[in-house]
């Protein structure tokens, strides 16, 4: 694959938290100037543990949350600033979060969850897809039916819901798809079925991904580069090869070390 | 919704619940046409009949038919219960809703002006504003309405707080939608399922709220029909012409028990769904 | 096995009863754990593991649970026969548990060091003095660092590691024979989850307690394990050496999902997955639970295979894998 450039460029990014518990002056600097770009096409992967600023990035990539300092440039645009956002490409990049049972609401069926990203997108951009036939193509492209449109979420199993989280993320034809920890709570099975889907997902749809994950196996295959955190930094970003083989941070050996393989260490 | 009804009625309490309130129901409406005689007529020669064919529940101290007055009676003390907690619940969740959800100082503000009104015991509460107000049923109801607000407020305040931090609604964040549509389309809707419950729980509790208003001369003033006004004099009876405040006392003590059971359904019946 | 066994559990099955339907949860589940061994038990969810954990020691709601076969005999004890008061001392004291959340087993307002020593001094006739000295020593086995200022901190204020090791020493504290973890990992950041995991099975070989882990992760039970069962729908589908089983795998619910996982798969070709969907337990099917979703089945399994010995305890539910002429 040919990245002829970057369609995300964070640089030195910052944010602090500060809460005010009895008196006491909280600070939780969770970035700390971080700087990473995600090329077109690629797979991004960021691998962390409790507390490396993973979800504060996708909060801040998504604009829910304002950076205290840097700034993050999508497709040539800036769309964060310490100053506030001057116009967030919404539609363009989109997130799938962890746990499908709490991110579709209950009382809305399938359709109308799928097709709601589809509200602030331009008209233009609506009519070109925004017909019902091609949220008929996506439910099925993400290996579900037509009559599951009109039932509700509780009706499908963890792994369902989350091919329709993933649907309603493609349904604004979006150039950037974060992913976060979208097969930690699957069971295994399911999880093989989810990732197959994110692949080829990605190579129809030429979509690119930032893949935010603990879980090293799946990192190991679906990610083209990697990028370590801990506390807030960016420890190291390295190509899949390089990453798995030769790690140059200490940080990186630990984690790679910690995770129980089923393939290497066996009790006898 | 249809498979909803259907659970309900698998529980032999509550679908004897929902039987016994759409009688209650059907009795308000059509009073009129159920009731043999007029509920405000006097009668002096018939004054104290005991219960007979002529008059299913006998007659009171005016010879009105007390069967005549309990179903018209209906109207007042369900349809002003029902009214009032309605009121209620529409204010108070459209207030604590968006004071949940807006959060920050108004969210303070608001909150400690339910505790100020959570302060009084509802009774008391709602015979001060009677009072204040001046007797009349229409007053007794706006009092019932103002000692319920801070329930609805408060429930419907920690439920938009609750569903504001959900992840559908962070998703929905991320479309770009307007708060308007998020306050619309996903807090509103899944607000509703425990104001439900409670608006069914209250009614129960309004209801015996107005019967003691009537009992004490507040709300229904004579000759309207009342059930606690009918129980007020009818006390005073109760030993010799038994029939007086018993009838209207069952009506009263079905009548609630049959929302309190109701209520409870309702809520089992919308809790373990949402579950796994 | 060269121990006597602490758990034998033979031909379990149980249903959970509500409103109309009746769940058939396990059916004819067998499990035994010598005394020492690290057993792990791995399914994915609806397999029935936390359910056979619960069942160890009865803690399945009683009204809605009804056992329809079988035995589980702990230590001598038969604890289906068992009265609840019975089964309420081993708990705690001869089988202890750590379940997947710390929060579910501390509480929130009191010390670690006032929950380790009430606790202690349930299961012990130690003096007050002799019980806060445990205290310590608990806290300083399962390597927490400052002890001293741990006992007087509440849960809150420590990590999910350091209050999953709170949890384990209270589970250990009364050196149960037993220990039940289920899924102690599963909520632990990585390089957390490696260190209690080491811990456990440090501990369960100096106090010689057999652990029963219970696990979705084929990583954590190789690491952990020396033996393991595989549940699949309420059924054993196979059991046997841990290497054996996760190296060569018997039974093709288990080579498949081996195969799904991404961690030794090629990138330029998809996952393998496992076709089909997870039975409705309403309606059990008649033969092979894992019938409809298997590339090798064939007639037989119209009828339900029987566990069967294929080698030195190793254990396979499966025609296909069976001996020719296989019977039972």
């Amino acid at each position: 694959m040919n990245h002829s450039d970057a369609l995300l460029s964070v640089k030195s990014i910052n944010k602090t938290f500060i809460t005010q518990n009895r008196g006491t002056r909280n600070e939780n600097h969770a970035v700390k100037s971080l700087s990473f770009e995600i090329m077109r096409g690629e797979v991004f992967g960021l691998v962390g543990e409790s507390g490396s600023g993973k979800s504060t990035i996708a909060n801040l990539l998504m604009n829910l949350e304002t950076l205290d300092s840097g700034e993050i440039v999508f497709d040539g645009t800036a769309i964060a600033t310490s100053k506030g956002i001057p116009k967030f490409p919404y539609g363009d990049i989109q997130i799938v979060f962890q746990d499908p049972r709490s991110s579709l609401d209950p009382r809305m069926n399938v359709r109308d969850i799928i097709e709601e990203p589809l509200r602030r997108v331009s008209i233009a951009r609506k009519k070109e897809f925004g017909s019902s036939s091609d949220v008929l193509k996506l439910i099925q492209a993400v290996g579900l039916r037509e009559e599951h449109l009109d039932r509700k979420p509780h009706q499908f199993s963890g792994g369902q819901r989350q091919r329709i989280a993933i649907a309603r993320a493609l349904i604004t034809r979006p150039k950037l798809v974060i992913l976060d920890e979208p097969t930690s709570a699957l069971d295994i099975s399911v999880q093989a079925q989810v990732i197959n889907l994110l692949k080829t997902l990605q190579d129809e749809l030429g979509l690119t991904y930032l893949f935010i994950s603990h879980n090293m196996g799946v990192v190991k295959y679906l990610c083209d580069r990697v990028g370590v955190l801990y506390q807030g930094e960016l420890l190291e970003v390295e190509t899949n090869e390089t990453i798995f083989t030769v790690p140059k941070q200490d940080y990186t050996k630990k984690l790679l070390a910690s995770v129980p393989s089923m393939f290497e260490d066996m009790e006898e | 919704m249809k498979q909803g009804i259907r659970s309900l009625t698998k529980n032999k309490f509550t679908a004897s619940a929902v039987v016994v309130l759409t009688i209650v129901s059907l009795v308000g409406v059509f009073a009129p046409l159920l009731a043999p005689y007029s509920p405000t007529n006097t009668s002096p020669y018939d004054r104290l009949l005991p219960p007979g064919s002529l008059h299913y529940f006998g007659t009171d101290e005016l010879g009105r038919d007390i069967f005549t007055r309990i179903l018209y009676g209906t109207r007042v003390s369900v349809g002003i219960a029902l009214i009032a907690i309605l009121l209620s619940a529409l204010i108070g969740t459209f207030i604590g809703s968006f004071s949940g959800f807006v959060g920050r100082w108004i969210d303070h503000v608001i909150m400690r002006s339910t505790d100020v009104l959570l302060a009084f015991p509802t009774l008391v509460l709602a015979l001060a504003l009677s009072a204040a107000l001046g007797a009349s049923i229409v007053n007794a109801a706006l009092a019932i309405a103002i000692v319920k607000l801070p329930t609805y407020m408060r429930l419907s305040r920690t439920q938009a707080l609750s569903i504001s931090q959900s992840l559908y609604v962070k998703s929905a964040k991320t479309f770009g939608v307007s708060s308007g549509w998020i306050v619309r389309k996903h807090v509103v809707p899944n607000l509703l399922t425990p104001i439900i419950v409670q608006i069914t729980l209250d009614i129960g509790d309004a209801i015996l709220l107005i019967a003691t208003l009537g009992f004490l001369g507040l709300g229904a003033q004579p000759p309207t029909a009342e059930w606690g006004a009918m129980i007020s004099t009818g006390w005073n009876y109760l030993l010799d012409q038994w029939w007086y405040p018993t009838f209207t006392g069952a009506a009263i003590f079905i009548t609630v028990m049959a929302f309190n059971i109701l209520g409870d359904g309702i809520r089992d019946l919308l809790d373990p769904k949402s579950g796994e | 096995m060269m121990n006597p066994l602490i758990l034998d559990i033979q031909d379990l099955s149980l249903s959970f009863q509500t409103s109309g339907d009746e769940v058939s949860i396990l059916r004819n589940v067998k499990l035994q754990i010598a005394a020492g061994e690290i057993v792990g038990l791995v399914g994915e969810s609806g397999s029935g593991k936390s359910v056979t954990a619960l069942a160890i020691s009865k803690l399945l709601p009683e009204k809605i649970t009804r056992f329809t076969n079988g035995s589980i005999d702990f230590d001598g004890v038969d604890i289906l026969q068992s009265d609840e008061s019975a089964i309420a001392k081993l708990r705690g004291k001869r089988i202890g548990f750590v379940f997947q959340e710390p929060m579910t087993a501390l509480n929130p307002t009191m010390t670690i060091g006032n929950q380790l020593f009430h606790v202690i001094r349930r299961h012990s006739n130690l003096s007050k003095s002799e019980a806060r000295t445990k205290v310590r020593k608990s806290l300083e086995e399962v390597l927490i660092s400052k002890p001293e200022i741990v006992e007087n901190q509440y849960p809150f204020q420590l990590s999910g590691g350091m209050r999953q090791r709170v949890v384990i020493a209270m589970a250990m504290s009364a050196n149960p024979a037993l220990l039940i973890a289920d899924e102690p990992t599963t909520a632990l950041d990585v390089t957390v989850q490696a260190e209690i995991l080491t811990l456990i099975e440090r501990l369960a070989k100096n106090h010689g307690t057999a652990v029963l882990l219970i696990s979705h992760d084929l990583g954590v039970i190789a690491k952990t394990c020396s033996r393991v069962t595989v549940l699949y729908a309420g059924e054993v589908v196979e059991s046997g050496n841990v290497a054996d089983v996760l190296r060569s795998p018997h039974h093709p619910y288990t080579q498949a999902l081996i195969r799904s996982l991404p961690d030794i798969a090629t990138r330029e070709r998809s996952l393998e997955t496992i076709m089909g969907e997870f039975p409705d337990l309403r309606n059990r099917p008649s033969g092979c639970i894992y019938a409809p979703r298997c590339p090798k089945k064939f007639e037989k399994c119209s009828q339900s295979p029987t566990l069967v010995n294929i080698n030195n305890l190793y254990e396979v539910a499966c025609w296909a894998e069976q001996p020719t002429g296989g019977v039972a």
